[in-house]
């Protein structure tokens, strides 16, 4: 799918006064517009099979069908669709499942204002959209591994391997390019490589990786 | 792969950069914009490490644009390609954050080697005659002359703005100031005495 400069977005959420106002939030931003919006899971996936859509937006829990549910069903259906859910709560385990059914991550609805544009644009971009505390999480997990692993395969080069150990003890972007003498936009590039290179940009692969981690169920 | 996005007006130079950007290995064009609202969309949409920046856009002046795209980081390498053999051009870009500038009629290959500069980390501006530091100061009201001596000398904003003790909004503003000085009263070398 070839996504234009100004990306068609859907809302769903059941809840009106939400859906009027990620309608503001998005309207507002000059690369995306809403075309359609739904109050139940299963106007969800009609309206998300326009199109016009590019951008689905889901909230975890709804009438007649879950985000989950409407996610699978539009991954099946549509797999080009991007998909973004909507949650209350901030849990790493709901991120991975959030993926493992098609969507590119969650965006927190006590947050949304901050993040939601974000996430619609990384979204877009075909990255999972992942919180700090959760991309710490899934660090530390590949660092206990590798040093159990101890092949020596590691495919991060020495700068990138620093650059993960510090975002996993919690350092901002902005403490490790103090740390590392190196520019904020350095660290931010670095970062990205490290994900890209583990394959938590890519939904597939990191949906693999948290299965046979067992992190998720198969 | 350095990843690059184009902002030029001109179809035809959109397409001729595009075809020089895949011909080099280690680049790859990555989307296009014909004015400077379209930027925006560009750069959230593709995520380029470099932007090619043409200085006359029709909507706003490619220095307007560096400055808003370096206001927000994390900024990509902003290349500022213009069509006039400007020298004046340079302190401007300076200031308005650019971290290449390259001339249009430049070889092909000095364009590629700006990029990777930049796409580095490092500058690729060119070398600049006293005289025009020395105009441009002129132009700059006094407070503002060491914030431009940290610029040529290569200081990071963030450490302009720690060692001014200024928040980055406040320095973005000063810098946006000294843009406007500059402008209204653009430099001229000064010419050869007779």
């Amino acid at each position: 799918m070839s996504i234009p400069l100004k990306a068609g977005v859907m809302i769903a959420d059941d809840h009106g006064l939400v859906r009027d106002g990620l309608r503001v939030l998005i309207d507002a931003a000059p690369d995306l517009e809403v075309v359609s919006v739904a109050g139940d899971g299963i106007a969800a996936v009609e309206r998300a099979l326009d199109p016009r859509v590019h951008l689905a937006i889901l909230d975890v829990a709804m009438p007649r069908r879950t985000g989950l549910q409407a996610a699978r069903e539009l991954a099946r259906r549509r797999p080009e669709l991007r998909i973004l859910m909507l949650s209350m709560h901030d849990v790493d385990e709901y991120f991975l499942e959030a993926v493992k059914a098609g969507a590119s991550g969650y965006v927190l609805k006590t947050v949304a204002d901050r993040d939601l544009v974000e996430a619609c644009r990384a979204a877009l971009r075909g990255e999972t959209f992942i919180y700090p505390g959760t991309v710490r999480a899934l660090l530390r997990e590949h660092l206990e591994r590798a040093a159990d692993a101890d092949d020596g395969s590691d495919v991060l080069t020495a700068r990138e391997q620093e650059v993960v150990k510090l975002v996993a003890e919690g350092h901002t972007s902005e403490e490790i390019a103090q740390a590392l003498v190196i520019s904020p936009r350095t660290v931010e590039r670095h970062r990205e490589n490290v994900l890209a290179k583990l394959g938590l940009r890519n939904r597939v692969e990191l949906t693999r990786y948290a299965i046979r981690q067992g992190l998720v169920e198969p | 792969m350095i990843r690059i996005a184009v902002v030029d007006d001109h179809h035809a130079v959109r397409l001729g950069l595009e075809a020089m950007l895949t011909a080099e290995p280690d680049m790859e064009p990555v989307g296009a914009a014909a004015t400077a609202a379209e930027t925006w969309p560009l750069l959230y949409r593709t995520a380029p490490d470099v932007v090619l920046v043409d200085y006359r856009l029709p909507d706003l002046d490619g220095l307007t644009v560096c400055q808003r795209i370096k206001a927000a980081p994390p900024a990509p390498a902003v290349v500022l390609h213009s069509a006039f053999a400007d020298d004046g051009l340079t302190v401007a870009a300076l200031v308005a954050g650019a971290d290449g500038v390259v001339h249009k009629g430049a070889p092909g290959r000095d364009l590629a080697e700006a990029i990777r500069t930049v796409a580095a980390g490092a500058r690729s501006l060119p070398a600049l005659d006293p005289e025009l530091v020395r105009a441009g100061a002129e132009v700059l009201d006094g407070e503002d002359l060491p914030i431009l001596g940290m610029l040529l000398h290569g200081t990071s904003r963030d450490e302009i703005a720690r060692i001014l003790h200024l928040d980055a909004p406040a320095l973005q503003a000063r810098l946006a100031d000294m843009l406007g000085a500059l402008r209204a009263r653009p430099i001229e070398p000064a010419l050869e005495s007779a």
